[in-house]
């Protein structure tokens, strides 16, 4: 996830003034801008309330580029996918948008009927534009036009999502569950060349490995048609949708029976078969079809959403080691399973190589458990990072510890940003929550006035007194708030209170030019990280913010942009050895500021992360936005430690609490769950523990729900705004908080706290 | 109604609402019901009227003395295979009323009869026919059945076919009888004869199970080839991507052709991914019930190449087709980069439910893995 809104106090302010202060200086001259740049501009115009400068661009957008987006549309017939294929319509996605914000505008001004021809407007003629969403997703601005539309009519904004297929809640019997639990696989073929490219497993009994097998396990494909349940799931018609709809369905036979014959590649049927038998209790079957993935399939492939490639064998293997955590009483573990993929790392499959050893399951050995373990005073010391007051080492063998003021510190990290309901950067009206003070009390509402609402009836009752987010964070074990780009305006007290009386500290960042924040570039194309002028004024922007704050006693360290990889107004996607270059130049520059602390990435998952690993030795922490599901971030820990030997954290991760079809409860209790799986991968890559030993924490995202994500915000929202391994398959913006607003009444104050928030009492207090 | 029967046995002629009348009342059931027996016979019914496909390339003789198999004529058709319509195919459908393609009330009640038998030759052997046929016409009054046989390599003799009708529902079947004919069987046309088409009542016939293939049961084996089954009908995904050439003479494996198959990765259709499925019949995603008994097979075999080496196909795959007739099992081998040279494949079916198999072969890939497009070649598609 890409969020600007991170940016805290400043999101606002600082976007709008970087395009107040572009467009002063770019007034005079006349050339034609593009269509990108006209919609940056009236998006700032927009947001400032401006309806004749929003009109203005979005005018000219349209004049001088609807010809050009009449025949892109024409050209489609289908919804453009993967990013290059977004980007070659940018005519018909801006057009589509500058109707947008022309029909936004009207709805401001309560010209709802004007709004609405608008809107129908690019409902009828502009249905495969997409835009970007600077929150880190694309739209389809059909698509939020209809619901513009529903809201002016109805007032609401939910539009109807009728079921696509069947919604009857069942379980799964297998009718053929395989002779063998976990499968002697050697018995029925033969390996071949583990470990290298050409590995393979070459099957000599088929029909002896299908009966270990079982329903729905490669090579058994038989199993699943002669199943009494599958005969009858067809004659009922539950069988009727497409496979994709039925992942989240309460349906988990039908579900079972549809993927297990599903015409997907073998590798992604295997994966989400055994996703669906994970979900209906069935763990060693859905062990069994991960395995089966990794044995046969290692090189399989899906996509992210985000359009970048999704390796099913890592994911499985994955998978595979946190069900066994889980399920201890299955006495098994997976060892040497690794599948590595040269040239992962880009957006590209066709270069990959696949290098595969697919391990093997050993049968636990309870008296590994007494063994001794190694300690910091055991080991040597191989590797120092920095040599301030806080600083990393590396225990020979043990992996990576961030040592502050002489002692090792876990990362317990939350994003803090308490935006009060109703207030959007959309519309200028962000505020800044270390100045806000509604009850004038002479303190900052959210961080010292804050009240649980314990009994959730929405109001303030006797016993709920205001304690603050400080103390509440404190009570949980947060140790850490990361900033994502140096406050403008900050009122240093606060800070400094937050962490000699709460202990918080910070994680300090700086954008280097992502959504061209602090080079000085125009929105299209963006910031460019071979081009002078710009690295001259990001390195000025870093250089302001060391000198600002690096004698701060809170300050924990720096971290350098926030999934520039991804590119969007920045070319670190298209030139990723340009960005890491620079970024690299950047963290010696800082060093030589402020030789206190280390100097940190936040990059995008694991996108070039050999690139960085080769470009930029000088930054010391690779840290990555991360959201990857319930079982944590899967191979990431063992790719920074193979590509750049790294101590690693991550910048992002989080769940919303919003499941689409349950009850409010039952999120929580999903949110709550990814929450620990995510902590307990973490915690067990730590140093001295049993994985890559690399990991020194990470950052929550996020505090408090934030109501202005999805658009609306006096809304709390509950719709999907991007598809990802979330408890219902999707983000719901609006509900990531450890704690919630109630009914928003009583915010900035009121705070619900959930049961992920308790998660981490335990984990972390 | 009596005096209907008496008026039926009279005129020793059968109607449609005679035969079902026959049927409910005391006279014995009919024993045979034709279809043609000579020029202008009285016996005759139903009209050779419903030309199908490149219909410029047949012609039609309903009165040829040239060696009749009984009585003074039999029938003739000449396809000169020059696809004057494109399509590479043609046939003729045997109608009541004429050209009644199911708009229309027609048909015959054929209740009772279990066989269908016609008599064949070729003007010099070695025709191939691509399908005969007994009703299958839809449309608002479709046939109650359809029962097919085919290809089939004609004699220059005589030769006595049969179509096993029992157990079929005969109640209302407007086109009685049909051939279809292409252009890659018959590449240079040609001529062939039917005499004495008709249905027969025979007790003795048995309902006709679904007979194991026997192997090698060829998917392709070059273009035109009486072995071949399946049709490569289903294009999947960005179909406007590819090309298929099922006629490629250049350096085949084995034989005088082989398929040439292009993926221009254009992503024509958006999809991102294309591949084709070799169906019977064509186009059947699971909607008819056509699927072969494939029990005997422990493999699939096939030969490939790729034009540069590398290129990558990321799935060879037998059944999987699910619908209302679902192939019976389904096994691949994914994925599998293409050498320059002539490399044979094989998918293991051992342990594999081969009974009803729509889909017989199918391969697919995308533009991720190929972002420059693919060409390659197979050949010696089979089952063995």
């Amino acid at each position: 996830m890409k969020k600007l809104c991170n940016v805290i106090l400043i999101a606002g302010l600082l976007f709008t003034l970087h395009f107040a202060h572009y467009t002063l200086h770019k007034t005079f001259a006349q050339e034609t801008l593009s269509s990108s740049e006209l919609i940056a501009r009236a998006w700032a115009a927009h947001g400032k309330k401006d309806i004749e400068t929003t009109f203005k661009y979005t005018q000219e957008c349209i004049e001088l580029y609807k010809d050009r987006a009449d025949k892109e549309q024409s050209s489609l017939k289908a919804l453009p996918k993967a990013k290059d294929e977004i980007e070659a319509v940018q005519s018909l996605n801006d057009v589509a948008t500058a109707y947008f914000i022309q029909a936004e505008s009207q709805m401001r001004q309560q010209k709802l009927e004007e709004a609405k021809r608008i809107f129908k407007i690019i409902i009828d003629n502009y249905y495969y534009a997409q835009a970007w969403d600077m929150r880190g997703w694309y739209w389809q601005v059909a698509e939020v036009s209809k619901q513009s539309i529903k809201k002016i009519e109805s007032g609401s904004i939910e539009l109807e999502q009728k079921k696509k297929v069947s919604q009857l809640a069942t379980k799964i019997t297998l009718y053929d569950p395989g002779k063998e639990d976990f499968i002697d696989y050697e018995k029925y073929g033969e390996f071949k060349d583990i470990g290298t490219k050409d590995y393979k497993y070459i099957i000599k009994d088929q029909e002896g490995l299908s009966v270990a097998a079982g329903e729905g396990v490669y090579p058994n494909t038989s199993s699943v048609r002669l199943d009494p349940e599958f005969k009858k799931a067809q004659g009922e018609n539950r069988l009727e949708g497409n496979q994709w709809d039925f992942l989240h369905s309460p349906d988990l036979e039908a579900a079972f029976l549809k993927w297990a014959t599903a015409s997907e590649p073998q590798g992604v049927k295997l994966y989400y078969t055994g996703l669906i038998l994970e979900n209906a209790g069935l763990i060693k079957q859905a062990i069994k079809c991960y395995y089966a993935a990794v044995v046969h399939f290692p090189g399989s492939y899906g996509w992210t959403y985000f359009k970048t490639p999704w390796y099913v064998g890592q994911a499985a293997i994955s998978r595979i080691n946190f069900l066994l955590r889980r399920n201890p009483q299955l006495g098994y573990r997976l060892v040497d399973a690794d599948i590595h993929i040269i040239n992962g790392y880009d957006f590209h499959v066709a270069n990959d190589i696949v290098v595969t050893n697919p391990g093997k399951f050993v049968k636990v050995d309870l008296l590994e458990k007494l063994k001794a373990k190694p300690s910091p005073e055991s080991l040597n010391i191989e590797k120092r990072l920095g040599k301030g007051k806080v600083h990393l080492v590396k225990y020979e063998g043990a992996g990576w510890q961030l040592i502050v003021d002489g002692k090792p510190y876990v990362i317990k990290g939350v994003t803090y940003a308490p935006t009060k309901v109703g207030q959007s950067p959309d519309e200028g009206t962000l505020g800044n929550w270390m100045e806000e003070d509604f009850n004038n009390n002479g303190k900052a509402d959210g961080p010292y006035d804050a009240f649980v609402d314990k009994n959730k009836n929405g109001a303030q009752d006797a016993d709920e007194p205001g304690v603050g987010d400080f103390q509440l964070m404190k009570d949980i074990g947060v140790n850490t708030i990361r900033l994502y780009h140096h406050p403008q305006k900050v009122k240093k007290e606060v800070l400094r209170d937050m962490y000699s009386n709460y202990g918080i500290r910070v994680i300090m960042g700086d954008f280097l030019g992502k959504y061209t924040i602090g080079s000085g570039a125009p929105w299209s194309p963006g910031t460019d990280y071979n081009n002078a002028e710009h690295k001259k004024n990001m390195m000025e922007s870093v250089t302001n913010m060391i000198l600002e704050f690096k004698d701060e006693p809170y300050i924990l360290f720096w971290v350098l942009g926030n999934e520039n990889v991804y590119g969007y107004a920045c070319n670190a996607d298209k030139d990723p050895v340009a960005f890491f270059k620079f970024a690299n130049e950047v963290a010696k520059h800082i060093k030589s500021l402020d030789p206190e602390h280390p100097v940190a990435i936040a990059s995008g998952d694991i996108v070039y992360l050999d690139v960085f690993g080769k470009y930029a030795p000088d930054i010391d922490i690779f840290g990555a936005n991360a959201y990857r599901g319930n079982s944590g971030f899967g191979f990431l820990w063992r790719q920074v430690k193979r590509e750049a030997d790294r101590p690693a954290f991550i910048t992002e991760f989080g769940c919303s609490a919003y499941f689409e079809g349950k009850s409010l409860d039952t999120g929580e209790e999903y949110q709550a769950d990814y929450h620990r799986g995510s902590w307990e991968d973490i915690e067990s890559n730590m140093a001295f523990k049993e994985g890559s030993g690399n990991a020194i924490g990470g950052v929550v995202f996020e505090w408090v729900d934030e109501w202005w994500k999805g658009y609306e915000p006096t809304i709390h929202d509950k719709k999907g705004t991007w598809i990802g391994p979330f408890p219902d398959g999707t983000m719901h913006e609006e509900w990531l908080g450890l704690t919630a607003q109630g009914d928003g009444r009583l915010s900035p104050f009121l705070r619900e706290l959930r049961r992920a928030y308790y998660t981490y009492k335990n984990l972390w207090g | 109604m009596k005096k209907l029967i008496v008026v039926a046995a009279v005129m020793f002629c059968f109607t449609a609402a005679g035969l079902a009348e026959e049927k409910a009342g005391e006279a014995p059931a009919p024993k045979e019901f034709v279809v043609y027996k000579d020029k202008g016979a009285k016996e005759n019914h139903y009209v050779p009227s419903g030309w199908m496909g490149d219909y410029g390339d047949l012609k039609s003789n309903d009165q040829a003395v040239d060696n009749p198999h009984s009585g003074t004529t039999c029938m003739q058709f000449t396809y000169t295979a020059k696809k004057s319509q494109g399509q590479g195919w043609g046939g003729i459908y045997w109608q009541n009323p004429a050209n009644n393609w199911g708009s229309k009330k027609g048909g015959f009640d054929l209740t009772g009869m279990t066989k269908l038998t016609f008599w064949a030759r070729g003007a010099k052997g070695g025709e191939k026919i691509q399908k005969f046929v007994v009703g299958g016409i839809e449309g608002t009054y479709p046939d109650s059945a359809k029962v097919e046989m085919g290809p089939l390599e004609l004699n220059d003799t005589w030769k006595q076919y049969t179509l096993n009708l029992v157990d079929k529902d005969l109640s209302y079947i407007n086109g009685g009888f049909g051939w279809t004919i292409t252009a890659d069987l018959n590449p240079e046309g040609c001529v062939f004869y039917l005499d004495d088409i008709k249905f027969e009542a025979d007790t003795a016939m048995k309902a006709e199970g679904r007979k194991q293939e026997g192997m090698p049961f060829y998917i392709y084996a070059d273009r035109g080839s009486i072995a071949n089954h399946f049709i490569p009908s289903g294009w999947m995904g960005d179909y406007g991507d590819l090309k298929y050439d099922g006629n490629w003479k250049s350096d085949p494996y084995l034989g005088d052709t082989c398929i040439k198959i292009s993926y221009s990765g254009q992503v024509t259709q958006g999809a991102r991914w294309a591949g084709i499925f070799w169906q019977n019949p064509a186009n059947n995603w699971g909607t008819q019930d056509a699927g072969f008994d494939l029990s005997k097979a422990a493999k699939l075999t096939f030969w490939a190449r790729g034009e540069k080496g590398g290129e990558r196909i990321e799935e060879f795959k037998v059944g999987g087709i699910m619908g209302e007739y679902s192939d019976s099992d389904t096994a691949s081998i994914s994925p599998v980069i293409l050498n320059k040279e002539w490399t044979q494949y094989s998918i293991d079916l051992k342990g594999k439910d081969m009974s009803y198999i729509i889909g017989g072969f199918a391969w697919s890939t995308n533009v991720d893995v190929n972002p420059e497009g693919a060409v390659f070649y197979l050949d010696e598609i089979k089952f063995e």
